[in-house]
């Protein structure tokens, strides 16, 4: 199985990869800007994308969870500063995956549009 | 079959105590130890002919300076220029870091969260200081997002500093996470390829396994070249943040 009918096109995806890394190339031997986020976009794929927004969440909960303990062990207010910053720190969770996400699309966007350039 | 987890076990080789604190040298330090070696080897060693045209080690550590140097340039800008070496080290510690790992029986010191915590809150703090050097109380305007209304301020600066605050731990959690689960999975794997492969039968079951065993190792490298990748790029943005202040 481990070759493949010659005569079938090859499949969308993968196509797809190497148009991209042949425009990559290309940018590099021209001396243009390769930028580096948008390799980062072209290498992590769908999956690393989201592990990496799941991480940007966690981290911001985390944060916001444990100021809000530590104030409240500080204070003695239990448990109302850890209500307040579970929330805050959802929120910040929220913009660091916005964030996240929104480069990763700017980065694709960019290899899109250096590709139709190009054709 | 072994624990899985068990890869992960510090152990002391060398046990010493600083009052009550434990500093023993520990498998941990001797990975560290070794992969600065290698990475001083390998530069200092590769580079001594000055060849022209470079021979192969010496096209690994050119390609990795301009790798690296590519990155800083991208994603800083020229005022980049004079933290490169720092940059450079963090990626190289953490790449060997991750492929010594790769060795067969060896421990990855990336794979615990108190090394690459301590990594990244060495960066974080640091780039920290490198803002307030260069923007004094101005630097503090990365707390509140450009053009939005007054009012809002309660409750966008705490957002934002805990925004801030979060980055060490993303970027922390993400490489230690990616190499834990990447060798547990392997170890899980390899435990499968063992307890098959002893059944009854034949050997055949166990060449499945061994199959995809194959395929998570080349996979894994790909993940350690990714993960100090990753890391790189995103202590490179952080310090493009600090410079530049959006």
């Amino acid at each position: 199985m481990a070759e493949t009918d010659p005569a079938k096109p090859s499949d969308g995806p993968e196509r797809d990869d190497f148009q991209a890394r042949l425009a990559a190339a290309r940018e590099r031997r021209d001396g243009g800007r390769d930028t580096a986020s948008a390799a980062a976009a072209r290498n992590t794929g769908q999956l690393g994308l989201g592990f990496r927004v799941a991480v940007d969440l966690l981290a911001g909960v985390a944060v916001g969870t444990g100021m809000g303990l530590a104030l409240d062990r500080w204070l003695g207010t239990s448990p109302w500063f850890l209500l307040v910053f579970l929330a805050l720190g959802f929120a910040a969770g929220m913009m660091n995956m916005l964030r996240t996400v929104r480069a990763a699309d700017a980065a694709r966007r960019r290899i899109a549009g250096e590709r139709g350039k190009r054709e | 079959m072994a624990s899985p987890l068990e890869q992960f076990t510090i152990k002391p080789l060398v046990p010493l105590s600083l009052g009550k604190l434990d500093v023993s040298f520990t498998n941990s330090a001797l990975m560290m130890a070794i992969a600065v070696a290698v990475i001083a080897g390998l530069l200092v060693f590769s580079v001594r002919s000055r060849d022209l045209v470079p021979g192969r080690l010496q096209s690994v550590a050119e390609l990795g300076y301009e790798f690296i140097a590519g990155m800083v340039r991208e994603n800083v800008g020229d005022e980049g220029r004079k933290y490169f070496p720092f940059v450079f080290s963090v990626f190289s510690f953490v790449l060997v870091g991750n492929l010594l790992g790769m060795l067969p029986g060896a421990f990855t010191f990336t794979s615990h969260i108190a090394v690459t915590f301590a990594l990244a809150l060495t960066i974080f703090v640091g780039i920290t200081f490198i803002g307030i050097a260069r923007h004094g109380t101005h630097f503090f305007s990365l707390f509140f997002p450009h053009g939005a209304p007054i009012a809002a301020a309660p409750i966008l600066i705490p957002i934002e500093v805990i925004s801030y605050l979060s980055r060490p731990v993303s970027l922390s959690v993400r490489l230690f996470a990616n190499m834990t689960v990447g060798h547990i999975i392997l170890k899980i794997f390899a435990g499968f390829v063992i307890t098959l492969g002893s059944v009854k039968f034949f050997i055949l079951p166990g060449v499945l396994p061994f199959g995809m065993l194959i395929g998570l190792t080349a996979l894994e490298f790909f993940v350690a070249f990714l993960q100090a990748y990753i890391f790189t790029i995103l202590s490179c943005i952080y310090l493009n943040d600090a410079i530049h202040l959006h």
